[in-house]
């Protein structure tokens, strides 16, 4: 089969899947009526109502409903995707995806969408338009080199190389409409103008934003007509508000919080794998002691990682055998978790050369993820009975992130790495690829073979197989201790009708009050 | 008395200029936001370029300068977190952290300083005693441990009152009452002390001989002399309450600059930071300076000194 022809053949193959995909997801009218209201409360205020100048899921969880993708996941199926502006996609070549866009779609000033939209926007995110910068999310876009215009509703997204995870990038790609930023760069700041299912009712910065359901919005009106965003920064307030009935969706409830959440009767707590991936980062490049793999299998053998997850988190959190959960593009099934053995770990401490165990440090940023602490002290005291002493230095996340990025860690941190691409190859790049940027501390030449090939083919087959092949090898070799990937859990009032999804967006347009 | 005002006017300048200087450097001290504002995994050029984009990578004198004369501009910068301007996110706050204040000085002085003068003319009576011992009580109560309480009691079971925010008139009661308690027992403890004190002069006694009732004894003689060590203090804790209650706010997600101090300290967010201190110093100098003018009106010594 000559080159062009395996292409032709991938296109219509995944045209075909596509379309399929397209039958049952956004592009279905929601026949519902539209009415009621509902009550999110999170965190933090948004940061801005322009989704090319942010870099927080708080922020993004409201602007999804005011501006609308390309594509996006499948909830159902987090690795499948589903058109929202786009109606089909082609691979037209190994660096070009061709879209084919919805027609007679508005803005909510009234703009129309089209294929000269979409090139705007990457214009704008690349910093390509007149004295325009990148904007804050174009690190998303690293392998777009430009959007072409085919035609009004057609349009081209060519690449720099092969980008197998093209998909899962655009699904972060909000458009906003042509020549909206173009006098003023900050335009949207506070003036949001999207396609989405909802429109901006009114925004009191740290305080809440309201959204009303656009009637005429191109894929079906969003069933609740009214959806607030309140701004809630403590997470007993939060807790409290949802027992009292005031809000609907509660985001990061602790394990042991559980009970308290239900025990009104009027929320239950609903769980999803995140993709969240928590493990203890080893040092094998500096440290002496940690480069040495049989020091690294020890302290996977040492650790008891399902009695942590069965005590500290109540069970809410899925063991790994790597850094790739089993919902990852990539992900290997034949590759099992370490076994807790103990004696095992101390007998290749003695054959490492530790007979009487070592001493390592462990950085913990302070409150960043769930129940860290109590997890690196679980972790620590496993350590300790194989005779390796942990000194825990439990640091402020500014410090915490400095040490990471001007690569001043001592010998381990415990970390959990959020990978909304769902793809092996995207974590692995930051984790475990050699080399100074990123976040990893690691080196094996027969995984950066693995992942470089693996990041550079259009071939989701040869994709998947050779990132199956690099988690054997981090399997045998390991990278971490690796832990487990954390489960989210919402508290949920039982008046709606809302899944949690694994990317951690709360999109409300198919939900509905009862 | 004009000179009085202009050597005050002139030492708030100073103490508003070192303010500015140790908020700047210890703001920096703390670490760069641009560790903050890179995804986990950036690469190191990427780091370098926002280092440069941010101006952070001039010497700290330097940037000082830039931030300092903007500054007298009325430019206290960029958020880099909100992409807005600091001054205009502080102020857009601050008439919450303004009304949250108000109200809770307001009920610590209507019920603080009856409740101290009652103390203090019944003093060593059953009466002080109780008023003592829950005084007492409420100095050791955590207001964040009080506030979760009256979401608990009567936002979750009575279902009256609302939980967070300031969205309807009834948000604020449990915020006020929350933030009250502290100023409230200070100031019933305070009057009583003051009040107690003043009885015993010799004046009050003169008053007493003069045959003048009991009732304008207090109010004419004893309470204008009792009352100043309250007015001090009114005027310090209204400037800590002006500055914004971190962990009122915080609990009540009340949309105040206490609750934008803890994000953007968070997020290394210096311009927000630096603005809220600024602005919170410029209170407190312009309350004490305010205390200190109403001394004139109210303890006829100052006014003495002052024209001597």
């Amino acid at each position: 089969m000559t080159g062009i022809a395996k292409y032709r053949w991938m296109a219509a193959a995944m045209t075909m899947s596509m379309l399929v995909a397209c039958g049952g997801g956004s592009g279905q009218s929601n026949a519902t009526k539209t009415g009621g209201a509902a009550v999110v409360a999170q965190g933090v205020d948004p940061t801005t109502m322009d989704p090319d100048q942010q870099r927080e899921t708080t922020t993004v969880n409201v602007l999804r409903h005011l501006y609308d993708p390309l594509v996006e996941r499948d909830p159902k199926n987090p690795t499948n995707f589903r058109g929202v502006l786009a109606i089909s996609w082609l691979q037209v070549n190994p660096t070009t995806l061709r879209f084919k866009l919805h027609s007679n779609v508005k803005f909510t000033d009234g703009k129309t969408f089209d294929a000269q939209t979409v090139k705007y926007n990457f214009d704008r995110v690349l910093g390509n338009l007149p004295g325009g910068h990148p904007t804050l999310n174009a690190y998303l876009y690293p392998t777009v080199d430009h959007a072409a215009v085919v035609d009004a509703s057609s349009v081209d997204i060519v690449t720099k190389a092969p980008d197998p995870i093209l998909l899962a990038r655009l699904t972060d790609l909000l458009i906003i409409p042509t020549g909206s930023v173009d006098s003023d760069p900050n335009a949207l700041g506070g003036n949001p103008d999207g396609t989405g299912p909802y429109s901006l009712v009114r925004w009191d910065r740290n305080n809440q934003v309201v959204l009303r359901a656009k009637p005429d919005y191109f894929l079906g009106a969003a069933k609740i007509a009214l959806v607030t965003f309140k701004t809630m920064p403590d997470a007993s307030s939060r807790l409290a508000a949802l027992q009292a009935g005031t809000v609907d969706i509660i985001t990061n409830v602790p394990p042991d919080n559980i009970a308290d959440a239900e025990s009104g009767g009027k929320a239950t707590v609903k769980s999803v794998p995140s993709d969240r991936v928590a493990g203890v980062w080893l040092d094998t490049l500096t440290s002496p002691a940690l480069g040495k793999q049989d020091v690294r299998e020890a302290l996977n053998y040492a650790v008891d990682v399902d009695t942590i997850i069965k005590t500290v988190l109540g069970g809410y959190a899925l063991r790994t055998a790597t850094i790739v959960p089993p919902y990852f593009t990539g992900y290997n099934p034949d590759v099992k978790p370490f076994s807790y053995d103990p004696a095992k770990a101390k007998a290749l401490l003695t054959q490492a050369g530790y007979p009487n165990g070592l001493t390592i440090h462990m950085m913990l940023p302070r409150g960043r993820y769930l129940l860290g602490e109590e997890i690196v002290q679980a972790i620590a005291g496993y350590l300790q009975k194989v005779g390796v002493q942990v000194k825990i230095d439990d640091v402020e996340f500014g410090v915490f992130a400095k040490a990471t990025q001007t690569r001043k860690i001592q010998d381990t941190f415990y970390a959990a790495y959020g990978e909304s691409f769902l793809d092996a190859a995207a974590i692995m790049q930051v984790t475990v690829v050699t080399g100074t940027k990123g976040f990893s501390w690691y080196s094996n030449p027969a995984v950066d073979q693995d992942v470089a090939q693996a990041s550079a083919t259009a071939d989701q087959a040869k994709h998947v197989k050779l990132l199956q092949d690099a988690q054997m090898q981090l399997r045998e070799n390991p990278a971490f201790i690796y832990l487990f990937a954390y489960k989210d859990l919402y508290g949920v009032s039982k008046r709606i009708n809302w899944q949690p999804r694994t990317d951690e967006l709360i999109d409300l347009y198919d939900a509905s009050v009862k | 008395m004009i000179r009085y005002l202009l050597r005050r006017l002139l030492q708030s300048v100073i103490v508003l200029f070192i303010v500015s200087m140790v908020v700047f450097a210890i703001a920096r001290l703390s670490g760069d936001p641009v560790t903050v504002m890179l995804p986990i995994g950036a690469p190191t050029s990427e780091r370098h370029e926002l280092i440069r984009e941010l101006g952070l990578d001039r010497p700290l004198p330097v940037q000082y300068f830039t931030f300092a004369t903007n500054a007298l501009r009325g430019n206290l910068g960029e958020s880099i977190r909100f992409h807005a301007p600091a001054l205009s996110l502080v102020a857009d706050r601050l008439p919450n952290t303004v009304e949250l204040a108000v109200a809770a000085v307001m009920l610590a002085l209507v019920f603080g300083i009856p409740l101290g003068i009652f103390a203090a003319l019944n003093s060593g009576g059953p009466v002080d005693h109780v008023v003592t011992f829950v005084t007492s009580v409420g100095q050791s109560i955590p207001s964040f441990w009080l506030g979760i309480l009256l979401i608990l009691f009567l936002g979750v079971r009575l279902g009256v009152l609302p939980i967070a925010g300031n969205t309807d008139p009834n948000s604020i009661i449990m915020p006020a009452v929350s933030l009250a308690v502290i100023p409230l027992v200070a100031i019933i403890r305070l009057t009583r002390s003051s009040m107690i004190d003043v009885l015993r002069l010799d004046f009050v006694r003169t008053a007493h001989a003069k045959g003048l009732r009991r009732a304008t004894v207090v109010v004419k003689h004893v309470l204008p002399n009792g009352l100043i060590p309250v007015i001090t203090y009114t005027g310090v804790i209204a400037g800590q309450l002006l500055g914004g209650a971190v962990i009122t706010e915080q609990i009540f997600a009340w949309p105040g600059i206490g609750q934008l101090a803890i994000q953007s300290i968070g997020a290394r967010d210096f311009a927000v930071v630096q603005t809220i201190t600024l602005l919170t110093a410029a209170i407190v100098i312009a309350l004490n300076l305010l205390v200190d003018f109403s001394y004139f009106f109210f303890d006829p010594r100052v006014r003495e000194a002052a024209r001597a």
